[in-house]
């Protein structure tokens, strides 16, 4: 459109106002639209500007701008105010707040011989019901915790705070249900072919049971982003299975039961206390919410990955625990716990602790830095985006293989300070060949696990979760496979030669798999969303 | 019988305002009208302020927003169709089937916002493509990314070298940008995913994303449309969008995507009757032939908001308004200010509801700083608004952007002196039996309640006159009939 300059002084000024309003004028119609709400009229325009009508003005400023008369300016992108270390540590920390819960517990079990499930004092058949409570606990919730957590987010980012709540508590139930009904055929099937004597199976079931509300209990904490909740519950937990047997002489068992209803009945509450209060500030009831069935098939895929990965980490205690090739206890039953083997992936979980932090300091700062990059970079250069991006996840692959390094280093000194503690309960344990073989197995194959978590934890930042299932599971599989078959072949403490496997396969898998997409990270940014 | 799709968005029944009201008075008052009622809304989780009455027959609600993919909210395909829809989406189903219209939208939007016709027949080509494939899968596909990226690349550096300002830095779009624009128009076009039941006419309420449906079925099966401008779609939305002062590139796309689909609107519109002659300016101006337009303003009901004489009291000045940056609360906290030393006893109430709260806390603020917390009531609910008109002495309004307000003729039609900015098609209402002041002129404002609040027997003769113009122009049964009239002769 030609227009002539603005007439006067005034309606330059005028201009210039509705400029440093908008910054950069798309048309004259943003103009136009911007003097009639500053109360300009045509009758205005007319009698004070000598324009015809406020789009003649707002037409003869555009032209005005598009010939420079207007001094304008764009604020910049706001710096990000942290100070890089303070970021890592507090990344770090929260990366932490996954692993110390269980430090925690090893601790206690190490220094007064009780945790929260389990006590040094119990024999082994109790101990065999506890871990198969434990980890068919741990299975069966795995899926049903990324499900609560995933929508839950997601109608937390969308400020739904109320539906968040809504769906995390339905879902909690529904798991719930589905957690106890899964019993009537496992006791079935005990039932009938009298697999494990019903002491075991009993005690497993309440194990089994307690635990899975436990789980499902931080799922919901997760979801309000209070993981340092898990730490708060596991430690009163811990003071009570204490008092109990300490001061009332109560039995493992008992102590036990009295800790894990605490910590049950804890992180509930706590749960429930900070939904309801984001639920409190939306100030708003449950309107219209989503069909079941595609609620049910949109999180499907997040089930499956919670499923697979938790049965990936104890696939190969499973394998060992249900082979007798080598045995020195001489396993009753199909399924049978075995201290060296257990104690051996315990000490290997030193350095899962220590690279947590990193793994998720590298995963946040993947995320948390690719906005400010897209905005950086022009889409004709997005190959300078492409290389930018995979240099930065290759520095974060480098800094996790530095701190693999003093991790690995460091799980060995306190595996070497342990073994030479003749104090301790386990240290008979502590000197045999099969503690130390799969101590040494399973640490290397656990930093292998934290490189391939890191990218499938980059992978799900993107929303990629086929990927990352289709890894998982061939992962799984190679476990269970390898594991099976050395477990069988040549010692059932070789069965975490199958978690090594898996672990180098899951990197393998997700490492080609984050490849393909920095590859064409700007699509996936945008198809993730 | 006569069937009518009524289409909103961001209105009724999920919110309270002047679009809702009239919705609601509209489809109250024609029992004989059987309605289909298409709502966008910005997220499914939203209450419901209006009831429908019965000869609504259908509510299609449409969200935009708040949802991981329209599936969710599709209550009337059945989980097995939609998982058929899913499975038969294909890179090579969205090169050869989707691309082709999705490429000329781009087009349309990047290099030609009114190009209507083509458009039109775009939005059909997508629905029919929708109604086959998913709309998720096909929209996340690289193979539309890509286009996209490719597209708007070239378009974008053509209109660089063609304008100098603001220069290439701006309007070369980021990786963010692309990112952004594609998935607005991923929840824009949303409706696309719906089919709507073939109606004698449709009624779109805004030149919007809602006028869609009636656009396609316009193109599909030559439905009559007719569309309704309360506000200036366009003209908001510029006004929104000016807040994207570090991104240009998306404010540019967005206003150019909003550009054409107003434009469609009044391309497709057999008649477009906005309520006020003010908003005709714009519809003009953006390629509306004068020939289409018909005005027809808001009516009220005068036996509801009947003459109601204040009897008694301290002098109270009424403003009915939702507390927003339009409604230029802080004019009217000024004008407390102003009037503070010659009226001290006088009282100020905004009834309305708080519709942004940043806006709402600075009025606070600055009620606060002027001193006349205990002069000025904001944000005050009411459920009785003849009520509020009663207990008032002069009502104001001192918006700086208004169609054809509701408040401003149910104060004339309840006897009320009215002080109102001389905004949009307020002076259509006011003029000759109210007092115009120009927007945000504090002094002006309070000189002129002043005066009626000082001088009885003129508030009493602007009520009247007031009184008398609404019986005459702006008569709910009166608007009414004009729909009614403008339905059967275009279904005829």
């Amino acid at each position: 459109m030609s227009a002539e300059a603005v007439a006067s002084g005034a309606a330059h000024d005028l201009g210039q106002q509705v400029i440093d309003l908008i910054g950069i004028p798309k048309d004259h119609w943003e103009i136009a639209a911007q003097l009639e709400v500053l109360g300009v009229r045509d009758a205005d325009a007319r009698s004070d500007y000598g324009a015809r009508d406020v789009f003649d003005l707002a037409a003869r400023m555009y032209a005005d701008f598009q010939a420079g008369r207007f001094r304008w300016y764009v604020e910049g992108e706001d710096a990000e105010q942290v100070s890089p270390m303070l970021r890592f540590l507090r990344n770090y920390l929260t990366g932490l707040t996954f692993s110390l819960p269980m430090a925690l517990q090893a601790m206690t079990m190490l220094v007064w011989g009780y945790g929260v499930w389990g006590a040094i004092d119990m024999d082994l058949r109790t101990g065999s019901a506890i871990a198969l409570g434990f980890i068919a606990s741990y299975i069966v919730t795995g899926g049903f915790m990324q499900s609560i957590v995933r929508r839950g987010l997601f109608y937390l980012y969308q400020e739904e705070e109320w539906l968040a709540r809504w769906t995390a508590l339905r879902a909690w139930a529904t798991s719930l249900r589905v957690v106890l009904a899964l019993l009537l055929p496992a006791l079935a099937l005990n039932a009938l072919f009298s697999i494990l004597p019903w002491s075991i199976v009993l005690t497993a079931a309440a194990y089994y049971v307690a635990l899975s509300i436990l789980w499902l209990n931080w799922a919901l904490l997760y979801l309000v982003r209070k993981t340092w909740l898990f730490l708060l519950t596991t430690a009163v937990a811990l003071i009570v299975v204490l008092i109990a047997a300490k001061m009332f002489n109560a039995t493992p068992i008992a102590a036990n039961a009295i800790g894990l209803v605490v910590a049950d009945a804890l992180s509930f509450a706590l749960a429930l206390f900070h939904l309801n209060r984001v639920k409190i500030a939306a100030r708003r009831s449950v309107v219209n919410p989503p069909r079941l069935t595609v609620l049910v098939y949109s999180t499907s895929r997040f089930f499956l990955y919670g499923l697979l990965y938790n049965s990936f980490l104890f696939a190969d205690r499973i394998m060992a625990w249900t082979s007798s090739t080598g045995r020195e206890d001489f396993p009753p039953y199909g399924f049978w716990l075995n201290v060296r083997y257990e104690l051996g992936m315990d000490l290997a979980l030193v350095v899962v602790m220590l690279l947590s932090g990193i793994v998720e300091h590298a995963t946040r700062r993947f995320s948390e830095e690719l906005i400010p990059r897209e905005k950086r970079v022009k889409s004709i250069d997005t190959q300078h985006f492409l290389d930018s991006a995979r240099r930065d996840v290759r520095h974060r692959l480098v800094s996790l293989g530095g701190a693999s390094v003093i991790a690995l280093a460091i799980a060995g000194i306190v595996a070497l300070l342990l073994r030479d503690m003749p104090s301790l309960p386990i240290h008979a344990a502590m000197q045999t060949t099969t503690t130390t073989n799969v101590f040494l197995v399973a640490a290397v194959a656990y930093v292998v696990f934290m490189f391939a978590l890191q990218n499938v934890l980059m992978l799900l930042t993107l929303s990629r979760v086929e990927l990352v299932v289709r890894a998982v599971g061939i992962a799984l599989a190679v476990n269970v496979a390898v594991g099976f078959v050395c477990s069988r072949a040549i010692h059932y403490s070789a069965a975490v030669l199958g978690l090594l496997a898996g672990a180098i396969a899951l990197a393998f898998l997700t490492g080609r798999a984050m490849r393909t997409v920095l590859n064409d990270l700007d699509y996936h940014y945008y198809a993730a969303y | 019988m006569l069937s009518v799709l009524m289409t909103t968005e961001g209105t009724y029944p999920y919110s309270a305002g002047g679009v809702s009201t009239w919705c609601d008075a509209l489809l109250r008052n024609t029992p004989d009208v059987r309605w289909t009622l298409l709502p966008l809304m910005m997220n499914p989780h939203i209450e419901q302020k209006f009831d429908p009455p019965a000869n609504v027959r259908r509510i299609i609600n449409v969200p935009l927003w708040g949802i991981e993919e329209p599936a969710e909210f599709s209550s009337d395909i059945p989980f097995g169709q939609l998982y058929d829809r899913k499975r038969r989406t294909s890179s090579d189903t969205i090169e050869r089937e989707f691309l082709p219209p999705f490429r000329e939208l781009v087009r349309i939007i990047c290099v030609d916002p009114g190009d209507s016709a083509t458009l039109g027949r775009v939005f059909v080509q997508l629905e029919d493509y929708f109604r086959t494939y998913d709309y998720n899968e096909t929209w996340k596909s690289q193979p539309v990314w890509r286009a996209f990226k490719e597209d708007v690349e070239e378009y974008s550096r053509a209109l660089a070298l063609r304008h100098p300002r603001p220069g290439p830095d701006h309007q070369l779009p980021s990786i963010f940008d692309l990112t952004e624009t594609l998935r607005w128009l991923y929840h824009f076009l949303i409706v696309l995913t719906v089919k709507v039941p073939k109606t004698s006419v449709t009624h779109s309420t805004a030149a919007a994303f809602c006028g869609i449906p009636c656009i396609t079925a316009r193109v599909r099966h030559n439905t009559p449309m007719i569309l309704t401008e309360h506000g200036v779609y366009l003209r908001e939305q510029y006004l929104f969008l000016s807040r994207f002062r570090r991104l240009f590139f998306c404010k540019q796309f967005l206003l150019n995507l909003i550009t054409a689909v107003v434009r469609a609107n009044y391309h497709f519109a057999d008649v477009v009757a906005p309520v006020c002659h003010y908003n005709t300016r714009w519809e003009v101006a953006h390629a509306t032939p004068q020939a289409k337009i018909r005005v027809i303003h808001n009516g009220v009901d005068p036996d509801f908001f009947a003459a109601s004489p204040k009897l008694h009291g301290e002098q109270h000045v009424v403003a009915t308004a939702r507390i927003d940056p339009l409604k230029d609360i802080e004019t009217l906290l000024r004008v407390a200010a102003r009037m503070k030393p010659t009226h001290p006893r006088l009282k100020f109430t905004v009834f309305g509801a708080v519709a942004d709260e940043t806006y709402y806390r600075r009025c606070l603020a600055l009620r606060r700083h002027l001193g006349v917390e205990d002069t000025v009531t904001i944000g005050s609910a009411t459920d009785d608004v003849v009520a509020a008109y009663r207990d008032a002495d002069v009502v104001l309004l001192t918006s700086i952007s208004e169609a054809f307000p509701y408040s401003v003729i149910e104060a004339m039609s309840c006897e009320k002196a009215v002080v109102a900015s001389d905004v949009g098609g307020v002076g259509e209402a006011l003029e000759g039996c109210g007092v115009l002041v120009k927007p945000r002129d504090d002094e002006r404002f309070a000189a002129e309640v002043a005066k009626l609040l000082d001088n009885h027997q003129l508030r009493l003769r602007l009520g009247t006159k007031a009184r008398a113009r609404v019986m005459e122009d702006f008569r709910l049964d009166h608007t009414i009939g004009k729909y009614l009239e403008l339905y059967r002769s275009l279904a005829a």
